[in-house]
């Protein structure tokens, strides 16, 4: 074996009931070099990120893993395991808590001892040899709830680097930070590969690959399709890779002629509520036609979903920009009153915020519609239940009475509940945020199927779909969004997996109009 | 019908476990102690339960909402010596007789218990509007707003009594709130309205299922059913009406009033739980606060209402501690939180919110009534009662917990 490969991952294939996630997946990074890794949403950098950090322990995955000269074989007792091997991993999400210092947060779970109480002198000093190691202008006395998003990262990273990583990974660890917060992170990254560690680079934003990266592998499919050193590569290319595939027979094609324009969108912008410093949304305008199916592509961390949570008055206030329906001005501040105007969200995460999972079917579906059949004192049953069984039968929930918690039944079935209970609400624009995520391949059939249906029936329908195919086999015209901005509408037969992901990648702008 | 049998059993398992502890409770003590069948005592056990019943039915609702209201205890015991107060210093008697010169003593009598009694109910309420106003448009933690109220209404209490007992002689009608027994001939009225109500219902839902092909049980069950209660009821009164027993005096012969008081309000709480928009909202914000929220649930609201509620059921029950104590003392109220709050956990409320039912919390706490009467008649000492309630509760909910596990 080549002495200067750290890492070498070699012929790894994981598969899922249904699907394979990974196929002979085989990665050589080099000590020292910084190795880029990307792919569309899907296309199995999550997978393998959990194979390297044991979510999934040796054994469930075929093929080898060798670092640094051993074979790795991780059980799944804690991620302590693949930290003392040498793996740290950065996590999108961040793992801190807020109320600790820098330095506690660092030493969590390792601090130096004095006998049995904590040498806390020990710590603070070095967590602060740690920091200026690298260059870290944080303090390690600060509290994690006091720092930015973008120092939070660092700190996340200077918490691997404490655990004397042999390989460093960092899963998307730019989709939270500013452009000036990128910078710094850049600038980082360089000097830890001064300083010799090794680090493994996903992300979605294709131009940073060009900033850091020695090496890039592209991902798709559960493929690795080529690894290239990166300046041979342009963003270009890189794209073709990644989307480079035949489009299947999976979509039913609806007979529709959308109607006019009813609900327009111009110039909006928005702040994260959590990270007010930042801008989620930073000028989206589109329009929607009645009957039409309005595609929203983009990438992970684009706005897609900050943007219709918004739409459904649940998520950072308009700093600017109009919503207009019908030609009239309408202000949307709460759920309550984005229903009231017909806007209907089936919202990204089916289990945390779609469904009441201990409660039944029928429960779930008249929650946002009880106002309908309840007086002050009463709800009446048998309306309840009448209506609520006509919509399961016609969207042919499966389930052996509307009285099982939802809990038990499958994805693509809870998918309908959810559906079901928006569609009950009666409104006017149906807006599915990734309505097919996690849900096997017939059941989405049938949810394409029934959204095809209700565009023929006049509804206006936005969909977020993390899936290009999807995106092309279901909509009518395809919005991109690009870093919070609408970067333009294809029409859907203009539209190719290509130019999306030139528009959502940022390499082909929509010109000005 | 056995499978069928087996079925409905199985789905109701946890209502039927809990029966069947009280049964095994009742059987237990019985034959430890004949006095625990004893006409007197059964009288007596549901009286007494009836002030920690009541608030557990406003207790549900708040902990099927993620929350917890601590201060419950010392808040009816504030109610309870305002009560004894405006009685003792003839607060509201005095003026009414000078408004009203004409007015007979027994009418001024009752005029003045209704009057208190309005009061009360409403002082109960504004309880709950401060906490509630605090919980839901401040945000601060349920725990915390009642757990500083607790520390208020102690004082509250303090302050009122100024340290001594306020005894209660003057009011005859307010005391029969709690120690009243109605008239044996409206005990039998009550089972025969229980009865035409249980089977009206029977047949009811079961017409309106098969209207909409619900599967349906086999009618012997549910008529079994709904005759098996009625049967508890008939007995409950034959009991208390002491109807066997002809040397009793006609003064121990009757139901309790505060049972019937009870009986009304876990069917009012019962049925809002599961009929209303307020019941069904209260379970959705606690299952899944973001999915009521993206429901359109105005969540605010609905919490402040439970605690306005929980308030005003903590009023009911200070109405009914001064009456059945006859006086308003310093330490009125004092863990009936922990009573409370242990009933409905006991009755299947799981604290991390969404599930509960006022059934279950009703039952839970006769449990705890029974085994601490039961510990009483036996002589075993008040020390180890505490201790034997307490593993009571904790291994109910172990007992629960590894049942769900082996399901899941």
């Amino acid at each position: 074996m080549d002495q200067d490969l750290i890492l070498d991952i070699s012929g790894v294939s994981k598969t899922f009931p249904g699907v394979n996630a990974l196929t002979d997946v085989s990665i050589q990074v080099r000590r020292g070099e910084i190795h880029g890794l990307c792919g569309e949403n899907g296309a199995g950098k999550s997978t393998l990120m959990k194979i390297l950090c044991g979510v999934y322990p040796h054994g469930t995955y075929t093929g080898t893993i060798q670092l640094d000269g051993h074979e790795l074989k991780l059980g799944n007792t804690s991620i302590r395991e693949a930290i003392d091997e040498g793996i740290a991993i950065v996590y999108q999400e961040l793992t801190l808590i807020p109320n600790m210092t820098v330095g506690e947060n660092i030493f969590l779970g390792k601090e130096p001892r004095n006998g049995v109480a904590i040498d806390w002198d020990r710590l603070y000093a070095e967590t602060a040899a740690l920091l200026k190691r690298f260059k870290l202008d944080i303090s390690p006395h600060a509290l994690i709830k006091d720092l930015g998003v973008g120092q939070m990262q660092m700190t996340e990273i200077a918490k691997a680097l404490s655990e004397h990583a042999k390989v460093l990974i960092l899963d998307e660890p730019t989709s939270a930070l500013s452009a000036a917060e990128v910078d710094k992170l850049m600038q980082i990254l360089v000097t830890l590969k001064a300083e010799g560690v090794t680090c493994l680079y996903i992300s979605h934003k294709l131009e940073e690959f060009f900033r850091t990266t020695d090496t890039v592998s592209v991902l798709r499919d559960g493929r690795v399709v080529t690894t290239l050193p990166t300046p041979k590569l342009t963003v270009a290319k890189m794209v073709n890779l990644m989307v480079g595939r035949e489009m299947t027979e999976r979509f039913p094609k609806g007979e529709r002629q959308p109607g006019e324009v009813f609900f327009q969108v111009a110039g909006l912008h928005a702040l994260d509520p959590k990270n007010p410093s930042r801008e989620v949304l930073k000028g989206v305008d589109f329009d929607l036609r009645k009957g039409e199916i309005l595609g929203i592509a983009g990438l992970m961390g684009s706005g897609r979903t900050e943007l219709v949570t918004t739409l459904f008055g649940e998520y950072g206030e308009l700093t600017a920009g109009t919503i207009l329906l019908d030609g009239q001005e309408i202000r949307i501040r709460s759920a309550r009153q984005a229903m009231d105007h017909g806007i209907s969200l089936v919202p990204e995460d089916r289990k945390g915020q779609g469904l009441v999972l201990r409660q039944t079917i029928l429960e779930n579906i008249s929650l946002p519609n009880l106002d309908r059949f309840a007086s002050f004192m009463r709800i009446d049953h048998d309306a309840e239940l009448s209506e609520a069984r006509s919509f399961a039968r016609s969207l042919s929930i499966k389930a052996p009475s509307l009285q099982v918690p939802v809990e038990t039944l499958s994805g693509g079935n809870q998918q309908k509940v959810v559906i079901s209970k928006w569609l009950m609400s009666e409104p006017r624009i149906l807006i599915l945020d990734d309505p097919t995520r996690g849900i096997d391949v017939g059941a989405k059939f049938e949810i394409y199927k029934l959204m095809n249906h209700l565009a023929e029936s006049g509804f206006g329908i936005i969909m977020i779909s993390s899936e290009l195919e999807e995106v092309l086999g279901m909509s009518d015209r395809v919005m991109v969004m690009w870093e919070g901005r609408s970067n333009g509408t294809l029409e859907i037969a203009e539209a190719t997996q290509e130019k999306i992901m030139a528009r959502a990648t940022g390499i082909e702008l929509a010109q000005e109009s | 019908m056995l499978a069928t049998l087996v079925d409905t059993f199985r789905r109701n398992l946890r209502s039927y476990i809990l029966l069947m502890a009280l049964l095994a409770i009742w059987i237990g003590f019985g034959i430890a102690t004949p006095a625990f069948y004893s006409a007197d005592h059964i009288q007596n056990v549901l009286t007494q339960m009836a002030i920690i019943g009541i608030m557990a039915c406003g207790m549900v609702f708040v902990i099927v909402t993620g929350g917890i209201d601590l201060s419950v205890g010392f808040g009816a015991g504030f109610v309870s010596v305002v009560a004894a107060a405006l009685l003792y210093f003839n607060t509201i008697t005095k003026p009414l007789a000078a408004l009203f010169p004409h007015m007979t003593p027994g009418t001024l009598e009752v005029v003045s218990a209704v009057v208190i009694v309005l009061l009360c109910l409403l002082l109960g309420a504004l309880i709950g509007v401060f906490q509630g106003f605090i919980i839901a448009f401040l945000a601060v933690p349920p725990f915390i707003t009642t757990l500083g109220g607790m520390f208020i209404f102690k004082s509250g209490i303090l302050m009122v009594t100024k340290g001594k007992s306020l005894f209660i002689s003057s009011n005859d009608t307010y005391k029969y709130i709690a120690q009243g027994l109605l008239p044996p001939m409206f005990g039998y009225v009550l089972v025969a309205l229980v009865a035409v109500v249980l089977f009206t219902m029977v047949f009811r839902s079961r017409a309106r299922k098969q209207k909409y092909g619900i599967e349906l049980p086999h009618i012997a069950l549910d008529l079994a059913k709904a005759g098996f209660f009625t049967l508890i009821v008939l007995g409950y009164v034959l009991v208390v009406n002491r109807a066997f027993d002809h040397e009793a005096d006609a003064s121990i012969r009757g139901v309790p009033f505060l049972v019937v008081i009870l009986a009304l309000i876990g069917l009012l709480m019962s049925y809002i739980s599961t009929n209303t928009r307020f019941g069904r909202y209260a379970y959705a914000i606690g299952g899944n606060r973001d999915a009521a929220r993206l429901s359109g649930i105005n969540i605010r609201k609905y919490l402040f209402g439970i605690y306005v509620t929980m308030g005003a059921l903590m009023g009911v029950s200070g109405i009914a501690l001064a009456a059945y104590v006859g006086s308003g003392t310093t330490g009125a109220g004092g863990g009936y939180e922990l009573d409370v709050i242990a009933s409905c956990i006991l009755g299947g409320t799981s604290t991390l919110g969404g599930e509960g039912t006022i059934f279950g919390a009703i039952i839970g706490a006769l449990i705890m009534q029974s085994l601490g009467n039961g510990l009483q008649m036996m002589n075993v000492n008040s020390n180890v009662q505490y201790l034997i309630k307490g593993l009571v509760l904790i291994l109910a909910v172990w007992a629960d917990i590894s049942m769900k596990k082996k399901k899941g």
